[in-house]
């Protein structure tokens, strides 16, 4: 499998490391990313709020580079996501308005826990990983933008998503039933009213607390800083880490969780490396 | 218009009609067809007929239990001479055409031979498999089957060691001839009781063996040198001898609960090996070793194990899939042989293709080994059949939106979120959890229950745009019948508009809220579980605006009502036209034709509706089905020929025959049946006595009918089951031997002897023998009854010439009945001459025109207009009534029925200014405006309507007039075309555009109508004079006071029944407080009033636009012609007869009635009509003089059965009860 791939400025930044796991994670599973050249903002942070028709262009033309390489799109950031097939949207539905004709009809835009949670990918990444994560309850946490709006992203079950749990499970962890699954974090809100980010973040962390979770996973790299970084405003010592999808499949894939990477969350995060020290080794291994 | 302008009555034309669907219209729509002369197929896709209504616990707005009163119509259908029942069968073509139609039935495969069967449920009972399971491939054919051998083995260990049991201990002995001394058995037995040495013949010591059968088990197929003996019911099959001993060590020990230890029977291991083919599962010193990569996962092991010691899902690595019983929506399980439901008609079970082990694997057959009729047949396939039919009734009802296309709920998800008809099955006495509420997630019983409605009903964003129409009334009968099981419940109820526009409705909503059931006008935007305690969090906006969050221990979600699928593809195979939504299309003023002439729909299918609708529409569509086939009534009849009945002489004497049911087992496996036999025959004048298999399956009834002869048998005792539905069935075998059906008494020693104390036997057999020796001793005392026959009039008698008596007159001449149509006014068409257009858009003016020209022109039925009935007398099929005419003069006209359709008027009272000034308009005046005057109207720049003005108050009319709402949308869109910059605010309390009309609700809104809602506590405040117009009115979606000062108010004022009081006590009918008149049922006889022969169409029933009007009308002809289409009607036996020389004339009989019949006759004394009586025996106990008497009720029975009582020996009492 080939598909372009679009990082966008979250994972060229403070999400570094989930670019590292993408593209570790897909290199195992046999995927070939190939990094779409000179690729731009998505206009996620400021572009659509200010400028309807900027909003639209800058990931329409990371849409049109992609089209030259013809491969399906991985987005890993959430908010790529829902601003590139909002791009989609508007090529698909008003092309003359655009003035852009004969964009393929075959190119998808693929989000990262999609792709991962696709049957056949489940069974590959059973197969490769070297331990399982028994034991382990993880909140699988999605946030909004991956999600909504249906009509832009596409998504059917965008109430009760279940494609990070089905990936937790592949993993040998048990995803904990909970219902703030698709909360809004308060991202967009975390630099002007952080009042009201704590408040939400104090919610999601408490109602995944209540349902036994030891951390919670996510694919939202917006998500992932925000609820970890607002934690710590909240005080207390029982924080709860925020994984990213890929991220524990790396450390499945290779029986090992870095220091280095553990160090990059800023809450603690060894609840991951205790399971792994304890967890069962995969039979294949053992044999 | 007739409603079927398309046939032509013709003789070639077939007299049967198909109905499709067996809910409550279909089976409605197929006793009309069938007692007014017609044959009728009944098509029914389920194993059994009663539909949705069957799944209901209670109705509203009665609380009447839906199974009570479905039940009586299920048994009739089933024993119906003209009704064939074609169940768990599709409609695959309709070829033809209207009058003469032939359609391709597919009979599904059943397995179980309905007409052998009798129902007693054994096979169901013994059947051991639980699940859909893997099967093990299969042998190609000719193969021999391989064995299974497991790679994955697991070791299933208890909570201690095994425990090994002797209770009931079958008996192990190795044949010595068969032995091929391979020591099989010796290594398989853990109790060292196999003795082998290597080349010898293995021996079973006995006080060793515990009974277990590893070593039957181990011995190799091809030798089978392990005998087992004494096993109860091992000549039946090893699958039914093991299910025996499961319950014999269950009853022996009691029932285990929670999992225990393993008591070594073996039962599990052998059924796995020896009866499903498998051999997963072998014991060993730890306890039970599975081999899971063979295991079936069909659950038969787990089903037999005495100690719940098993968990299927323990022995496979595969996810169980447990059958789920659809008929209690998937609450418990069912077997892969099931009887749809426990009051089904047929009573027959279905195997399942898809779970049944033998018609998959070859294995098993259990339910065939056990079945004592031999009615289990598994070499069953589909059948074809062709009918004639003249005309097709589409009745297929609706199923409910799947609410998890409503993400925000969770239901699938969180546990305690049910449906609505989820928890009608959790409230049915006769549901999974016997009617205790309780949480499925965790047993518990909820305190705070919430209701959320409109769940797949008004939403645009998942396609279902219509109102249901019924979820407003469902949910507070729910909230209502929660608390009476359980009073600490405390229901709510979050709602968008509160749509109770039925009869009475609103009166039920007064009555709930008194009981203590809340409601919330709010919107529930997600639903938050509780991870630990399951409770769920509902967040929603207030009408203040506040933010607010509130926990429920349960929440059940108001689905919507919807076409299935296969439903939609049915209709296209009936090549009939359905909306975006699949609902039939139909034309407002043929409200039962669909698009394919000689094809009529009715029920939900036709629009969302409830029960009394439906079953309205049910014999609208009956008449509208049939009225094209009249000349070929009476041509496809089947008529029992009976023999002459037998006279009893004085002085002859008592022959009594007694038959006591073992009904399989169900009755004999608790109650000692031969030894109750045996003491029949020594009760005085018993002369005869036997216990039947089953004393109703076919060749039982046959048999009995050879003995009444043989015996000379004049009085016949039945032990059996209940005589509601068995009853008819054993009366009509006495008529076929001649004797009189009321030689006959039935004693219930099922329900009540074998059902309600297995526990107890020597009880039980005590208390059946009682019970059937009270039958003997009232049948001792019986009297032979006659069912008087009488000459039928032919003739309809209208009172009333608006729509509904217009339309009735009509639908009645089609069928060939004379029609007297009598109308006060001098001229036809009733309230709908002063209206414009229909709630669909229609104009009135043609369709008016073409009804009146075909009264008129109709030689069938005379028209007396300016003429008022004011007397009638006789009884149904033969009434005289006498009309006065413009000319003072009187008429006598005789008729076999009578029709109400008096019809309603618009309400004027004089508020804010109607009647008074030109600007204050009724929504009648504004219609008529529109029309009259497009250009005073086009000029309207700003029009307010308020909803409820005199409608739902005290000081006017109680009431909703259920058309307001629709009226105003629809003349709010009329403007709006006129002029589209006209601003127009309607005023409302609850928007009540019910069913499809939502959708002009809708429509209106984006054409920009402001619809404000007002609370009565709040009401909007009107300043009108000669000029101006001034409207405050606090708006609650903006929180604000809202000025408007419009050139117009139009006041939706309701509608009011014509005064009927005068002809009302003159046919002795009742009416409401509101001046309705009342039907004989609110839920299943909506046209009939409770006098017999006397019914009503139209808004003299209730407020109702025209098409549901016309609907009535027809139905109200349709039930007429049960009537009208005899020639001669038979009258039950069983009435009350008043001995007039000790009458006081004291009127308690005249009072205590229900039906109005008992009268004072020109003898000065009560006289009781057996023509009108009920035979219900309520006057017999009033009478304070005991001088009225009712057949088979009399003292002498009543006494006989209490003396027999009293004579038996009090059961004597056995053990610690």
């Amino acid at each position: 499998m080939k598909l372009s791939y679009y990082p966008g400025c979250s994972l060229h930044g403070t999400a570094l490391d989930y670019d590292h796991s993408v593209k570790e994670v897909c290199a195992a599973l046999g995927i070939e990313l190939v990094e779409i050249p000179d690729w731009n903002c998505c206009g996620a942070s400021s572009a659509h709020m200010t400028n309807h028709e900027i909003g639209i262009r800058l990931p329409m033309r990371n849409l049109l580079l992609a089209a030259e390489l013809g491969h399906d799109v991985l987005v890993p950031c959430a908010a790529c996501f829902q601003r590139l097939k909002a791009a989609e949207r508007s090529l698909r539905e008003e092309p003359e308005y655009w003035d852009i004709q004969g964009y393929p009809e075959n190119i998808h835009i693929v989000h990262i826990s999609s792709l991962l949670s696709e049957d056949g990918v489940l069974d590959k990444i059973r197969e490769k990983i070297k331990v399982r994560f028994e034991g382990l309850k993880l909140a699988c946490y999605y946030g909004c933008l991956s999600l909504r709006h249906p009509k832009t992203t596409e998504v059917i079950n965008y109430e009760q998503p279940r494609t990070l749990e089905a990936i937790v499970t592949s993993v040998g962890a048990q995803p904990v039933s909970w219902s703030h699954r698709t909360e809004c974090c308060s991202g967009s809100l975390t630099m002007a009213r952080p009042d009201i980010a704590r408040t939400l973040v104090a919610d999601i962390v408490e109602a995944a607390k209540r349902a036994g979770a030891d951390g919670m996973v996510t694919d939202c790299p917006m998500c992932q800083a925000n609820v970890e970084s607002r934690q710590l405003d909240l005080g207390g010592e029982d924080y709860l880490p925020v994984f990213f999808g890929t991220e524990l499949i790396s450390a499945a894939l290779s029986a090992q969780y870095p220091a280095k990477q553990k160090k990059l969350h800023l809450v603690d995060a060894s609840v991951l490396d205790d399971v792994l020290r304890s967890a069962p080794q995969c039979r294949e291994e053992t044999v | 218009m007739t409603q079927n302008p398309q046939i032509e009555l013709s003789p070639a034309s077939t007299g049967a009609v198909m109905v499709v669907g067996g809910g409550i219209s279909g089976m409605q729509s197929a006793l009309d067809l069938a007692n007014s002369g017609f044959k009728v197929y009944l098509v029914e896709s389920s194993p059994a007929i009663g539909g949705k209504m069957a799944q209901l616990d209670k109705t509203f707005p009665t609380n009447d239990c839906s199974m009570c009163i479905v039940s009586p119509k299920l048994v009739e259908v089933g024993r119906h001479r003209n009704i064939e029942l074609l169940t768990h069968s599709d409609v695959a073509a309709l070829e033809g055409e209207a009058g003469n139609f032939t359609a391709r039935i597919t009979q599904h495969a059943r397995y179980v031979d309905v007409d052998k069967c009798t129902g007693c449920g054994l096979c169901e009972l013994v059947c051991p498999v639980t699940q859909i399971s893997w099967w093990p491939e299969q042998p190609e054919e000719g193969e021999k089957k391989k064995k299974l051998k497991a790679k994955n083995k697991r070791l299933i260990s208890g909570p201690g060691t095994p425990q090994p049991t002797r209770l009931a201990k079958w008996t192990f002995t190795v044949d010595e001839e068969k032995c091929s001394k391979c020591g099989g058995c010796h290594r398989a037995c853990l109790h060292g009781a196999v003795a082998w040495q290597k080349k010898e013949i293995a021996a079973i010591d006995q006080e060793k063996c515990t009974g277990c059968g590893a070593c039957y088990v181990a011995c190799p197929e091809k030798f089978q040198a392990v005998t087992i003996s004494e096993a109860e019911e091992l000549e039946k099959n090893l699958g039914t001898a093991i299910r025996a001993r499961s319950d014999e060590i269950k009853k022996v020990q009691g029932e285990v609960q929670s999992p225990s230890d393993c008591i070594r029977c073996g039962l599990c291991a052998l059924m796995c090996t020896k009866v499903m083919g498998i051999g997963a599962l072998k014991m060993v010193d730890g306890g039970i070793e599975a081999g899971i990569d063979i295991c079936q996962v069909c659950g038969a092991c787990a089903s037999v194990c005495p100690v719940n010691f098993l968990d299927v899902s323990e022995l496979t690595d595969k996810t169980p899939r447990p059958l789920l019983d659809g008929f209690n929506e998937g609450l418990n399980s069912r077997k892969p042989v099931n009887i749809f439901y426990p009051q089904a008609v047929p009573r027959v079970p279905v195997i399942d293709e898809a779970s049944c082990v033998r018609l998959n694997t070859g294995e098993c057959g259990t339910c065939q080994a056990v079945c004592g009729v031999g009615a289990i047949d598994y070499t069953h396939t589909v059948k074809e059949k062709e009918i004639e039919i003249g005309s097709v009734i589409f009745s297929p009802g609706i199923e409910v939106f799947d609410p998890a296309i409503r993400g925000e709920f969770g239901y699938g998800l969180h546990k305690n979120v049910v449906t609505s008809i989820e928890f009608e099955r959790l409230l049915s006495a006769s549901g999974p959890t016997s009617g205790t509420v309780s949480r499925p997630g965790d047993g518990k019983h909820p305190r705070k229950i919430a209701w959320i409605q409109c769940v797949g009903s008004r939403d645009n964003s998942c396609g279902r745009d219509y109102c249901s129409s019924v979820c407003c009334m469902y949910a507070t009968k729910e909230a209502y019948i929660a608390r009476e099981h359980d009073s600490s419940i405390e229901p709510t109820i979050f709602y968008i508009d509160m749509r109770s526009f039925g009869k009475n409705f609103d009166t039920y909503i007064t009555r709930a809220e008194d009981h203590n059931v809340r409601y919330v006008r709010a919107m529930i935007s997600r639903i938050y579980e509780d991870p630990q305690t399951g409770d769920l969090e509902l967040r929603y906006i207030d009408d203040q605006g506040e933010r607010q969050s509130e926990i429920f221990e349960m929440v059940v979600l108001s689905v919507g009502i919807q076409v299935a699928e296969r439903t939609q593809k049915l209709a296209q195979t009936l090549d009939i036209d359905m909306d975006a939504y699949g609902f039939a299309i139909t034309d407002g003023f043929r409200p039962m034709a669909a698009s394919r002439p000689g094809v009529y729909v009715s029920g939900a299918f036709n629009g969302p509706k409830d029960i009394p609708e439906t079953v309205s529409e049910a014999s609208g569509a009956a008449q509208a089905a049939s009225v094209g086939l009249a000349a070929a009534r009476n041509t496809l009849l089947s008529e029992e020929v009976l023999p002459q009945e037998k006279v009893e002489e004085p002085g002859d004497p008592l022959r009594i025959g007694v038959f006591v049911c073992h009904c399989g087992s169900n009755i004999a496996s608790v109650v000692d049946v031969a030894a109750v036999t045996e003491y029949a025959a020594t009760l005085p004048n018993v002369v005869f006595a036997d216990h039947p298999l089953y004393t109703c399956s076919q060749d039982s009834v046959e048999t009995i009918k050879d003995l009444i002869k043989e015996h000379d048998l004049n009085r016949v005792v039945v032990s059996a089951c209940s005589p509601s539905t068995h009853e008819p069935l054993f009366m009509s075998t006495l008529q076929q031997a001649g004797i009189n059906k009321y030689f006959f008494d039935m004693a219930n020693i099922r329900d009540q002897c074998s059902w309600v104390h297995p526990l107890e036997p020597e009880k039980a057999t005590e208390k059946a023998k009682r019970l059937m020796r009270m039958a003997v001793a009232n049948v001792s005392q019986a009297e032979p009854l006659t069912e008087l026959e009488f000459d039928v009039d032919s003739t309809l008698l209208i009172i009333g010439g608006g729509v509904a008596g217009m339309t009735s007159a009509v639908e009645a001449a089609g069928q060939g009945f004379g029609v007297y149509l009598v109308e006060q006014e001098a001229e036809l068409g009733g309230q709908v001459n002063r209206l414009k257009r229909s709630w669909d858009g229609q104009d009135f003016g043609p369709f008016l025109d073409d009804l009146k020209a075909q009264v008129e022109a109709d030689q069938n039925i005379r028209v007396l207009t300016s003429s008022v009935v004011v007397d009638q007398g006789g009884f149904v099929g033969s009434f005289e009534s006498e009309v006065m005419t413009p000319t003072g003069g009187s008429r006598k006209i005789k008729h076999g029925a009578t029709l109400i359709a008096t019809g309603a008027e618009e309400y004027r009272p004089d508020l804010y200014g109607l009647n008074e000034f030109d600007s204050v308009l009724s929504q009648t005046d504004f219609e008529t405006l529109i029309v009259d005057d497009p250009e005073r109207a086009a000029a309207c720049n700003s029009v307010v309507m308020l909803q409820c003005a005199g409608s739902r108050c005290e000081e006017h009319l109680s009431y909703c007039s259920r058309i307001c709402c629709n009226q105003a949308v629809k003349n709010s869109l009329r403007i709006k075309e006129i002029n589209p910059e006209a601003r127009v605010d309607v005023l409302y309390r609850d928007m009540r555009c019910y069913g499809l009309t939502e959708l002009d609700y809708r429509r209106a809104r984006q054409a920009g109508v402001n619809f404000i809602r007002f609370d009565p506590a709040r009401a909007p405040v009107m300043q009108t004079s000669e000029d101006t117009i001034g409207v405050t009115v606090f708006d609650p979606s903006i929180r604000m006071e809202v000025q408007l000062n419009p050139d117009l108010l139009v006041l939706s004022t309701g509608i009011v029944p014509r005064d009927t009081e005068e002809l009302a006590t003159m046919l002795r009918v009742p009416r409401n407080d509101n001046g309705f008149f009342i039907e004989a049922h609110a839920k299943l006889r909506p046209v009939d009033l409770a006098s017999e022969g006397i019914f009503m169409a139209g808004t003299a029933h209730g407020p109702k636009n025209v098409s549901e009007t016309i609907a009535q009308a027809q139905a109200a002809v349709g039930r007429a012609a049960t009537i009208l289409a005899n020639e001669k009607l038979k009258l039950s036996g069983v009435f009350s007869t008043v001995i007039p020389e000790n009458c006081a004339v004291c009127l308690t009989c005249v009072r205590a009635c229900p039906y109005g019949v008992p009268v004072i006759n020109e003898e000065h004394t009560a006289f009781i009509n057996p023509a009108l009586c009920q035979g219900c025996g309520i006057c017999v106990a009033e009478c304070p003089a005991k001088t009225i008497t009712l057949g088979r009720f009399q003292d002498e029975n009543i006494n006989a059965k209490l003396k027999s009582y009293g004579e038996m020996e009090p059961v004597a009492e056995t053990g610690g009860a």
